[in-house]
């Protein structure tokens, strides 16, 4: 590993590590705890709007589905959270299967429309299949996920450094996929399709193939990150997972820029920490939501990376974040 | 046989409101190539300053309707002006998302200044009833399709025989073209924008008596736009009137014979049924770009 490799996961490993050593209330470990929530889920949605270029705006979909049925396993079934966690994302990639095979045959605004849909059909079941999911009502009581002996340390889950240490290796993991995939074969068709598909095709690549794999890959971080979710806050209700929530993720791809993963990381900390800071003018928070993003298509359209990139910050020199076609 | 003739009326108002919405949706998008998420907010706004010209200043309903459509036009001037006309030529999914940005905005804005609770806009028509077919109708309803059917005709007089219209017809057959031919591309996308707001305005004035009042209409009112401009075809005016007044039925007779829960799922499931049959919709022209 060279020396700028070493510095960068230096410095990072010194600040997670800060965490657990400063200790800080429960109040800002929750914030913490969330803003990791959200870089999954930002990043999941990275994969498929950002590194594939299809407009999606279900991604809250795939993300309650995630967190409905691990709930509900160990609600209804008892099944452990350790066994719930991965079939929540299994799950949530099926839909995205599903939906990335309907997805296929359209492109732009109607895959908007067709995603934007199936996300209020998703959110309208949550609510009205009382039986299922008890209705706005929502899923109460989540037991926390089982203890995990490891040596002289139990994580028990009864303090929240278990959780934010849960987290920080799920979050791990996704960077570390993700951004091994982009580098791979599959990211590069994804990349491509996302240029310009019907080179990429000409070039031989299936591109229906790739955009279902897209699919998947994003919706399968949603549902890990739903199942996270639903026995982190132990309660769990349809106005979670609104088109407001998919609304909230895609601002946090396009404020990092499209297909960056470093990007879309600072992004997810940053808009999930600034409200926190921003309180007294917490009415304003959606009317400065709105506006960032307009400012941000209008002027900056590729986001943090491009910013990063401009002024040569070394994290985005080898950034995959989407240039504007001029 | 009463109850089938009520939800008939029923019908025939709600598609009246969706259809409207749907025509100014489906004309900035045909001509424009522009899809306004916040097309909705303008339906919503519409309805607001209609019910407060007519509790605070006293007007007559029928006086706010052509007073909130100048207002909301304006607005529309100011939102092309602004918002759009900045990202001419942008890719399509740039104008979408700076659309959402802009109907989160609004949404937001409306929420503040008006507060999230529901209010109660009655017109005088509400309390006039006819009996018609053994039921009563509210004038109302009545005359949410006469003006509907009025400003329709009106818009195929404005499209079909003036010389703005012509312009606008070449443009939305081909932006570039027209422009080089000497059409000021400019003062079309501001008379489309006119157009279009107004009638999301007019559909806003006019239904919300029937049902409440606040800030999030908007996004229901937009969910269904989508859902009859795909039925209908993306561009296609007589496509908008006919998958209008369909989705109409559709969402009335739902909520009469099923549950007023079911209605979006049931326009949904229509808007992908007609995206797997004809993803073109009903009279729309399928074009290289998107399927």
């Amino acid at each position: 590993m060279d020396k700028r490799s070493l510095v960068k996961y230096g410095l990072i490993f010194l600040v997670l590590v800060m965490v657990p050593v400063v200790r800080p209330s429960d109040y800002w470990m929750n914030i913490i705890i969330l803003s990791g929530v959200y870089v999954l889920l930002g990043e999941g949605l990275n994969i498929i709007v950002g590194v594939n270029g299809q407009f999606v705006v279900c991604h809250a979909a795939f993300y309650g589905i995630g967190a409905y049925l691990s709930a509900l396993l160990t609600l209804r079934l008892g099944l452990p959270f350790w066994l719930n966690l991965p079939l929540a994302g299994t799950l949530a990639a099926l839909v995205g299967a599903g939906i990335g095979y309907v997805c296929n045959r359209f492109r732009g605004h109607y895959v908007a429309l067709v995603t934007l849909s199936f996300g209020v059909i998703v959110y309208e079941v949550m609510l009205n299949w009382l039986d299922l999911t008890r209705g706005p009502m929502g899923l109460i009581n989540i037991p926390p996920p089982e203890p995990v002996p490891l040596g002289v340390y139990t994580f028990d889950f009864t303090s929240r450094i278990d959780y934010y240490l849960l987290i920080v290796v799920l979050v791990a993991l996704c960077i570390a996929s993700a951004h091994r995939l982009i580098r791979s074969r599959i990211g590069r068709a994804l990349l491509a399709i996302r240029e310009d598909d019907l080179a990429a095709e000409i070039q031989g690549i299936n591109i229906n193939k790739y955009k279902i794999k897209a699919f998947v890959l994003g919706a399968w971080w949603a549902g890990i990150a739903g199942s996270f979710y639903a026995h982190y806050a132990g309660i769990i209700v349809p106005g979670t997972f609104s088109f407001l929530t998919s609304v909230e993720i895609l601002v946090i791809v396009i404020v990092g820029g499209l297909g960056s993963i470093w990007g879309v990381l600072i992004s997810a900390i940053l808009l999930t920490f600034l409200p926190e800071f921003l309180r007294s003018i917490e009415f304003l928070r959606w009317i400065i939501y709105g506006i960032v993003l307009m400012v941000m298509i209008i002027f900056m359209p590729t986001g943090i990376a491009g910013i990063g990139r401009r002024i040569r910050v070394p994290i985005f020199w080898r950034s995959t974040a989407k240039e504007p076609a001029n | 046989m009463g109850v089938i003739f009520e939800q008939f009326i029923h019908g025939i108002t709600t598609g009246s409101a969706y259809t409207l919405m749907a025509l100014g949706f489906t004309m900035v998008y045909g001509i424009l190539g522009i899809i306004n998420f916040a097309h909705g907010e303008l339906y919503m706004i519409g309805a607001y300053i209609a019910y407060y010209l007519c509790l605070k200043l006293g007007l007559h309903y029928l006086l706010s309707i052509p007073l909130a459509m100048a207002g909301v036009a304006v607005l529309g001037i100011l939102i092309e002006k602004i918002v759009f006309r900045p990202l001419r030529g942008a890719p399509g999914l740039s104008m979408l998302t700076v659309s959402l940005g802009l109907s989160i905005a609004l949404l937001n804005t409306a929420l503040i200044i008006f507060s999230p609770d529901p209010r109660i806009f009655n017109s005088p028509y509400n309390f006039i009833f006819l009996k018609l077919g053994g039921i009563n109708i509210s004038l109302q309803r009545i005359l949410v399709f006469a003006i509907a059917i009025g400003l329709i005709i009106s818009l195929y007089f404005l499209i079909n025989r003036t010389s703005l219209g012509k312009a606008i017809r070449a443009t939305a057959q081909d932006f570039e073209v027209a422009w080089m031919l000497g059409i000021n591309p400019n003062r079309i996308a501001r008379y489309t924008f006119i157009i279009g707001s107004a009638l999301a305005a007019a559909a806003g004035v006019l239904i919300i008596p029937i049902l409440s009042l606040e800030p999030f209409v908007g996004e229901n009112a937009i969910l269904k736009a989508f859902v009859v401009v795909v039925v209908g075809g993306f561009g296609s005016i007589p496509g908008a009137i006919v998958a209008g007044y369909l989705i109409g039925f559709v969402d009335s007779l739902t909520a009469g014979f099923f549950s007023p829960n079911y209605q979006n799922m049931a326009c949904f499931l229509i808007m992908i049924l007609t995206l797997l049959v004809k993803p073109t919709g009903i009279f729309g022209e399928s074009t290289e770009e998107n399927i």
